[in-house]
Order: C-alpha cells, then structure tokens, then sequence
C-alpha cells in the first residue's frame, strides 16, 4: 500500500466531496476503491483533516441521514473549497509533470 | 480575512466545548460501528470485526484531541484553565493576596487619577464644533505676557464696533457682557444672571436650539419688541420645562419680554463666561457703547485657513479709533490680543501637572517594585513546590504560565480597585484641575494598560529565577538552606533601596512645597483683608455722571454710619478678585517708554486709610474735590519701575486726552492679585474722567466680626439710596484665600502622594527583613545556642535594616538634589535644594525604617535554640 504524500490528503478530500456530500467512513472508502485500494487513509489522519478544512471554510459539516437510513456527520464543499480544489488540482499536475520530466528526461 | 473568519470558528468551539465533544464522540463511534460492519460483512466473526476496527483506528481519544485541536483556540482555553489555577492558589494566601492588591491597587489608582487629569488638561474637551478656531479676543496687556490664559475681557463696545468692522481675519464675532437682573415668577423677584449677546454670539459658538429662534436683527434695534432667549437648565429648573413657553412673556429687568427660544440641553456658555440663565439682544454700535463696566467678553471664529498667528498680525496692525468725544484714551494703543479659547479650558498650569506625573510616576515606581519585591518572596517561598510541579513533568513553561496567570489576576484586581481610587481622587480635584473631560473609557484603558504593564514588571525578576533555576538543586535544598538565596536576597535589598530613594525623592519635593506655601500664606500683601467687606451694587444704565458720583458718595456716607463699620471707600477694582482696570499713558521724562499699560484704580479719599495702604511719600486724595486740578497716586513698584531712586512727586502721567496727572504720592504695594509680585500701579481720584457708572464698589472696614443682620441692613440702606441698586456683600479674605489655592493644592497632593510612598516603602522594608528573619532562624538559633545574647542578634537586624534605608536615602537625597530644580517655577523664595528639608526627610525615612525593622530583629531575639536545634 502506497504512502500518501504528504499535502496530497487534502486534496483528495477535496476531489471526492466534489461529487456529493458524504461522511467520514464514506471519504475513506472512495479514496480506496477510486485508488484501486492502492491507498489507504488511516482514521488518526483523515479526521484532523476533515476538522481543520471546515476550520479554513473549505468544506462543512451537516448532520443529515446516510445512503442507508441512518444519522450521519455529513461532509460538503463550500463555494471556497471548490476554489481550493481548483488551486490545489493545477498545483499538482505542473508538480507532477515536472517530477515526470525530471524522471524521464534526466 | 481568512485568518479572522479561522479565529471566529475556533473561538466559537472554544465556547461551545461540551457540544462539539459530544458531536465528536458519535462521529467516531459511527466510524468504527461502519468498519465492524463492513468487516462483518466480508465474513469476519464480530469479535475479530471488532478488534480489528479499533486496531486500525489507533487511539480514538488521540484522534480526538487532535480534531479538537483543529476546533479551538488553544491558548485561550488554556489561559482561562490557568486564570482558574491562579485564582484558587491566591485563595489558598490570603494575606499574600491582599498585600499584592493592596499595593497595586494604590500605584494603579494615583497614577491613572493623575494621567486622566493630565489627559483632560492637555487634550481639554471644548463642546463647540471646530473649536480650534475660536479665540477669544483681549487686550495685549504689556504686564501679563507670560499669562497663558489673560484676563479675557476686551471692552468696550466701540472697541468691539471697530474690530468687527475691520478685521478680515474672523468669519464671526461675538460679543457678550453679564449683568444681574430681577426677575419676577409668580409675583416674587430674585435675582437672574443675564447674558447681554451680540448679534452673532451664538453663531459663533454654533449653539443649536432645543425650540424657537435665535435673535434676528429685527431683536437688536427694539423693533420687534422686547425679546429673551433662555437656558435649557434654567426653563426647566424655574419654569417647570413650561411647554408653552414660547410666546410666553417673562418680567426680567423691570420689562415684560416675549420669550423666542429655549437653547439646546447641551449648550454651555465658555469657561471664561458667565453662565446666563437669559440671553437678551445687545445691538452694539459705535455709539452705543456706553462707559465704565460695561466689560464686554469677545468670541471670535478665524475664518478657516487663517491662522491664530496670521490673526494676531492684524491685530498687531489694526486701527481702533476711541469713541466720538471724551474718554477716549481708556485702553487706546493697546491692541487686541488673541487668544485660544482652549486655554481657559484645562488647568493653565502646566508646570504643576508635571511635577505630578513625576511625582505619581515614582508613586507607581514604589507600588511596582514592592509588588515585585513580594512576588519574588511567594517564588522563593514554593520553590519546593514549584520544584515539585517541575519534577512531575510540568514544563518551565508551564510553570512560567502560573506566575503570569497569577500576576495578571493580582494587578487586574488591583487595577480595577485603583480604577475605583482613581475615580474618587477624580472627583475629588475637579475643582483644582478645572476639568472638563468626563472620567470614561480612556480611563479604563489606562488603568488596564497601566495594569498589564505592572503585571510584567511584577513577574520578571521571579521568573528569570525560574528559568535558571536546577531542578536537582531545588529538590535538594532544605527550605532554610537556599543555594542561592544569598543573591535572591541581595536582589530584594535592591528593592528596598530604591523604594527608599523614591520616597525620600517625594517627601523632599512635598517638604520643599510646603515650606514655600508657608512662606507665601505669609507673605506681607500689604492690606489686610480680614475685616474688610466689600460691597457691589449694579446700577440702571440711565444714571449719568453727574448722578453717579453723588450716588457713589451717598452709597459710601450712608454705610459709613452702619452700626460696626468703621470707614468706608469707594473704589473701582475690588482687591483679590479676578477685575481687574488698566490704562495707557506716557511717563513724565522717560518718553523712551512710550505708551506703558498699568493696573489701574479710582478710589475716594478713604481707600488708603479704610484697607490700610501705605502712603509712602507725598499724600493721597485727602480734601480734594471734582474739578480739581488733575492728580495720581502710584505704588512703590511703578515708582521704581519708572522713576527708579528719583522721586516721583510732582511728575507727569501724560494720559493724551485725559490730560496730564500730576503724581502727588507714592503708596505701597499691594500684592492682591499675584503674592509673589507687585504690579505697576495707578490710583486716580473716583471723580476724575472718565467716570464710570453703571457699577459701584464700597469697601468697608469693620470694627470686628459684622452681626448677622449686617447684610440686610446693608441692603436696607444701599435701597434707600437708589431702589434699583442690586446689592452683594463679599468678605475680602474669602477672596485672598483662593489666590494660593494652586499652591495649597499642590502642596496637599504632593503630601498624600509623599506619605502614601512612605507607607509603602517601609512595609516593603518591614517584609524584606520579616522573611530574611525568618530565613536565618536557624542561624541565629544557633549563634543564640553559642552564646550570642539577643540584644546582639537584635542590633544585628537593625543594623541590616538601617544599612538598607540609609543607602536608600542617601541616593535619595542625590536625586532629590537633581530633581528638585523643576520645582523651581512653583517655588516662592525657597530653595529647591532647601537643607533643612533635605535634612528632614532623611531624618524621616530613617525614624520609620527603624520602626519597620523593630518588629523582626524583636523577633530575632525571641528565637528559642532549643526549639530550632530540635527541628533540624
């Protein structure tokens, strides 16, 4: 299982949430599967996330009914958060076509 | 933006803690539950599901903790656990508690009470808009240049007329004179202050009204009748707020006047004004302008972009011609003189709040030091117990936290009982300070500032202990055999010095005031005011001259023959009051001078004799009578002034238009409006021109105390002699005392502030040596067990004591020597570096340290061997 590099969580936070709201164990579970279960957020550092991007007004909190019926911390991006999203999305791709350049080209 | 809105966020979970736990705790309850049952579902059995859910999740209260720390201002709900923390530790000493608030409390209070005052005497509150620009227009006075805040009145109305004519530099002026009326409610008259106002007085000041109309032009000239304006406080004080009010008719100055505004509730009249309670229309013309007493006070507002300067060269420039006919040389060549408004608001007496902000700053210095001094005895004192907290894994910063959380909640406690000091201190010199700044938040801000300032003074010195202090040496050391205390105690002695030094600074400075007050309450004034009344009558406008000067000697003859009076004199400037006369004239032979302004006063025959006035040389007015030739009377200080050791009997006082006054006597001076000096003055016959009417001063020399009825009876005859004279009685000692009001002033803050440091530096000293006492117990248990007698271990403490306070004084006594010199300006005849003062405030400090001391070397002395052997 691949390490998360660090600063890249908030970012796939951000993606995921960008499809609909949805709680913690939610987050978790789609960064896995859309991962190909390639990565793994441990809960010690998904929820301090969580907490500190709805402290910044990048995503809030709702308390509102789960797919299945039943009460749910639900989480949702802000207008701000989507701004966020974008920032942090062109960041990581000019990164990552650099890191590609460097690998391949060197 | 984004940081503020964070603030909020985490502020608001600060608040709502209990809340957003519980939201968290089923947050992550819900987590694990869906982790059990996504394994459950993949074919775990529960208890593994279980397990293996709380495995990976790891800590749930770690995890917590740092969401929460996501959630929250950290330090905030910190500082408050600490507030909380401190606050039970003060509880748990009380006697610790109250000294520290105690002390704090005094150095906070005195110095805020001195700072609002100071605040509202440089930056005074003037209730008009743009009120930079209003000066108030008086008479460049060759005597009175050093005067902040002159004499403000200008007079006479062809003086006003001319200014108001030519003058370019004003956008408007303003004139206005007092007067007295009867004014009659309901079928009973008393008496009502009056404002005479010209046209654009209230324009001047931007008065706003509370209903009705200012005075239109149509009020000035009669023709629309008799009109008034009055006072808010006074409509609804006397008046009852009568709705009604406008068109009413009001009987004030034996005429029915229709009543046409009432003047906001905020208005207020300048400081330099009288405060009219009805405003009536004064049409001023060049000719209107009748004589004597009809003083006029000028406002004026520079028009915008002028400067007072720029104004002032005008002045300086402008013509302003005498009335068509006689009396014209009255003030003439003496320009307008301007001057800001603003300094007849605040205290004019800069040099005074000086000294006492030096004087309050080395309260507060004394304050701060002996609250350092004790805080550093507490640290010392729970060394084991901070050593302790630092041995069970609390941080030194942690521990640093303590001392500051306590310090705080000690110097906020003390701020906010000296805010109550400062309050009352406030209160009770407004009359000193002339204050007009309200005591408001800039007050509490003060104080919290002075407050926090103290807090870190405070906490200091105990920390840089702290933070050097070994943890190993702490918990080793027995409480009696400190490692370093001998430098902790050398660092306390420092205190007790310099608190010593301060007050020996402030008992000097309070000495010193106080031996100049003496000598200037003694000063030889040359008249004696006790016994002596003066008696004021305003008179109708319709009296002329010729009527005037026999009224003046009937008013005089009849209150002459009132049972207890012994004589009697008329006279224009009653002495020690704040009236005051001058004229303009060239000096016989000293055409160098040119025109010189001197004080002035007409008299009758009696002045010298009824107030006991020297006649030098020559003689005074004695058998003379109107029409005479034309004569003058000077005091010492103008003899000399101008004639320096040459006589000047027979000599001129050329007056232009006046005529020529021949000097026919030199009288004493009389220091009535300034102790320190006497100003140049004239004395003139009443009778000779120009004769003023419209007021008459009697001054009587009692023979002993007046009787009770005296001021009816006063009345009584003053009645008989022209029923529309308005009468008051005023003794003239009343009025000499508050000449040296300021001083006396000084001299009693100077004195609380002086025996407060006293206070406070001997319980500094008495806590240093009680705790270095009680630190050598076992030492002096043990020179006692050796053989030391205790009159030995007692003159040894003494001996430490007096070795503090005399170093401390003789610092002290260096800087008071040093300092004193900005005494100067207060000081009469009495050196700042006085010796015998010196001398007694050493003397002092010492006597009351030796009394600190007493206490602990008596302690010293009872230490039982037996019992401090047995306890090691």
């Amino acid at each position: 299982m691949a390490e998360l590099l660090s600063g890249t969580l908030d970012l796939l936070v951000l993606r995921v949430l960008n499809s609909g709201p949805l709680h913690g164990f939610g987050i978790g579970e789609r960064i896995h599967v859309l991962s190909n279960e390639a990565l793994d957020v441990e809960e010690g550092s998904l929820y301090p996330a969580l907490y500190r991007m709805e402290a910044k007004g990048w995503i809030e909190a709702e308390w509102g009914q789960s797919e299945r019926g039943r009460k749910a911390k639900l989480y949702s991006l802000t207008k701000e958060g989507r701004r966020q999203l974008e920032t942090e999305r062109k960041n990581w791709t000019q990164l990552a076509v650099a890191i590609r350049d460097i690998l391949e080209n060197a | 933006m984004n940081g503020i809105r964070q603030f909020w966020f985490r502020l608001r979970g600060s608040a709502r803690k209990t809340d957003r736990d519980a939201a968290m705790s089923e947050e992550m309850q819900q987590h694990l539950e869906l982790l059990v049952e996504r394994d459950i579902r993949s074919g775990m059995p529960p208890a593994d599901a279980l397990e293996a859910a709380q495995r990976r999740f790891g800590g749930v209260d770690q995890v917590k903790e740092r969401c929460r720390d996501e959630h929250r201002l950290r330090w905030v709900e910190d500082f408050l656990r600490d507030i909380h923390f401190a606050v039970r530790c003060l509880r748990k000493n009380p006697g610790f508690t109250f000294a520290m608030v105690a002390t704090l409390a005094i150095g906070i209070g005195a110095t805020t009470a001195i700072v609002t005052i100071g605040r509202s005497a440089v930056f005074p509150f003037i209730p008009y808009p743009e009120s930079e620009r209003l000066v108030i227009v008086t008479n460049a006075d060759s005597y009175d240049r050093q005067s902040q805040a002159p004499f403000p009145f200008f007079s006479f109305s062809y003086r006003f007329a001319a200014l108001r004519q030519t003058a370019k530099s004003f956008s408007s002026l303003g004139a206005e004179r007092f007067d007295q009326m009867n004014l009659v409610l309901n079928g009973v008259p008393a008496p009502a202050k009056v404002d005479w106002v010209s046209g654009d007085f209230f324009g001047v000041l931007g008065a706003k009204l509370e209903r009705g109309r200012f005075f239109v032009p149509g009020d000035f000239d009669g023709t629309r009748g008799d009109v008034a304006i009055l006072d808010w406080g006074f409509w609804t004080n006397r008046l009852g707020g009568d709705p009604n009010i406008l068109g009413r008719d009001i009987y004030v100055g034996g005429k029915s006047r229709h009543v046409v505004g009432i003047l906001a509730k905020t208005f207020r009249m300048p400081v330099n004004f009288s405060s009219g309670e009805v405003f009536l229309p004064e049409g001023i013309s060049p000719t209107s302008g009748l004589w004597p007493f009809r003083w006029l006070q000028v406002v004026g507002r520079l028009k915008a972009g002028i400067s007072r300067k720029t104004a002032q060269a005008e002045m300086n420039l402008i013509p302003i011609p005498g009335p068509s006919g006689a009396d014209a040389t009255f003030l003439k060549g003496i320009n307008p003189r301007l001057v800001p408004l603003a300094a007849y608001y605040g205290i004019g007496r800069e040099d005074i709040f000086w000294i006492f902000l030096g004087a309050v700053g080395f309260l507060y210095a004394i304050s701060c030091s002996n609250a350092a001094s004790l805080m550093l005895t507490r640290t010392i004192g729970r060394r084991r117990e901070l050593g302790i907290r630092l041995a069970m894994g609390g941080s030194r910063r942690q521990i640093a936290r303590l001392l500051i959380a306590e310090s705080l909640v000690l110097s906020l406690s003390g701020g906010a009982i000296g805010l109550i000091i400062a309050w009352w201190s406030y209160s009770a010199s407004k009359r000193l300070f002339n204050v007009t700044a309200g005591f408001d938040w800039a007050v509490l801000a003060i104080a919290l500032v002075l407050s926090v300032v103290t807090c870190c003074v405070v906490v200091f010195v105990p920390m840089t202990r702290i933070q050097n202090a070994r943890l190993n040496d702490v918990l080793k050391e027995g409480a009696g055999s400190l490692g370093d205390s001998r430098r902790l105690g050398r660092l306390r002695a420092c205190f007790v010095v310099v608190q010593a030094a301060l007050a020996v600074v402030l008992l000097t400075g309070a000495g010193v005031m106080a031996r100049s007050f003496i000598r200037l309450q003694h000063v030889n004034l040359g008249l004696d005011p006790s016994n002596k009344i003066a008696v004021s009558g305003i008179l109708p406008e319709d009296i002329s001259p010729k009527a005037y000067l026999q009224l003046a000697n009937r008013t005089r003859e009849v209150l002459n023959t009132l049972p207890g009076v012994k004589d009697a004199t008329v006279s224009l400037v009653v002495p020690f009051t704040d009236y005051a006369a001058a004229m303009s004239c060239k000096i016989d032979g000293r055409p160098e001078l040119g025109s010189v302004g001197l004080s002035y006063n007409r008299v009758s025959p009696e002045y010298f004799a009824t107030l006991g006035v020297p006649i030098l040389r020559g003689h005074g007015f004695e058998g003379m009578r109107a029409g005479d030739p034309l004569v003058a009377v000077i005091n010492q200080a103008a003899a000399r002034l101008f004639f320096g050791s040459s006589s000047p009997i027979g000599r001129y006082l050329d007056c232009d238009k006046d005529g020529k006054l021949e000097i026919v006597g030199v009288a004493g001076d009389v220091k009535d409006k300034n102790r320190r000096e006497a100003s140049p003055q004239v004395y003139c016959p009443f009778w000779q021109p120009p004769v003023n009417t419209g007021m008459l001063f009697v001054l009587l020399r009692m023979n002993g105390q007046a009787g009770p009825d005296f001021e009816a009876q006063v009345r009584r005859a003053a009645y008989d002699v022209e029923p529309r004279m308005i009468v008051n009685l005023n003794p003239l000692s009343t009025k000499a005392e508050a000449g040296i009001r300021v001083e006396r002033d000084t001299m009693l803050v100077l004195q609380v502030l002086s025996a407060v440091s006293l206070i406070l530096a001997t319980t500094g000293l008495f806590a240093v040596m009680a705790f270095s006492v009680a630190q050598q117990n076992r030492e002096f248990g043990l020179r006692m067990a050796l053989g030391a007698a205790p009159a030995d271990l007692m003159r040894s403490v003494l001996a430490r004591g007096l070795r503090l306070a005399s170093l401390g004084v003789v610092l002290g006594l260096c800087a008071a020597w040093g300092l004193m010199s900005l005494l100067k300006s207060v000081l009469y005849k009495t050196s700042p570096h006085d010796p015998s003062t010196l001398a007694t405030a050493a003397f002092l400090l010492i006597a009351v340290a030796l009394l600190a001391c007493w206490l602990p070397a008596k302690r010293a002395s009872k230490i039982d061997p037996a019992l401090v052997l047995r306890s090691e």
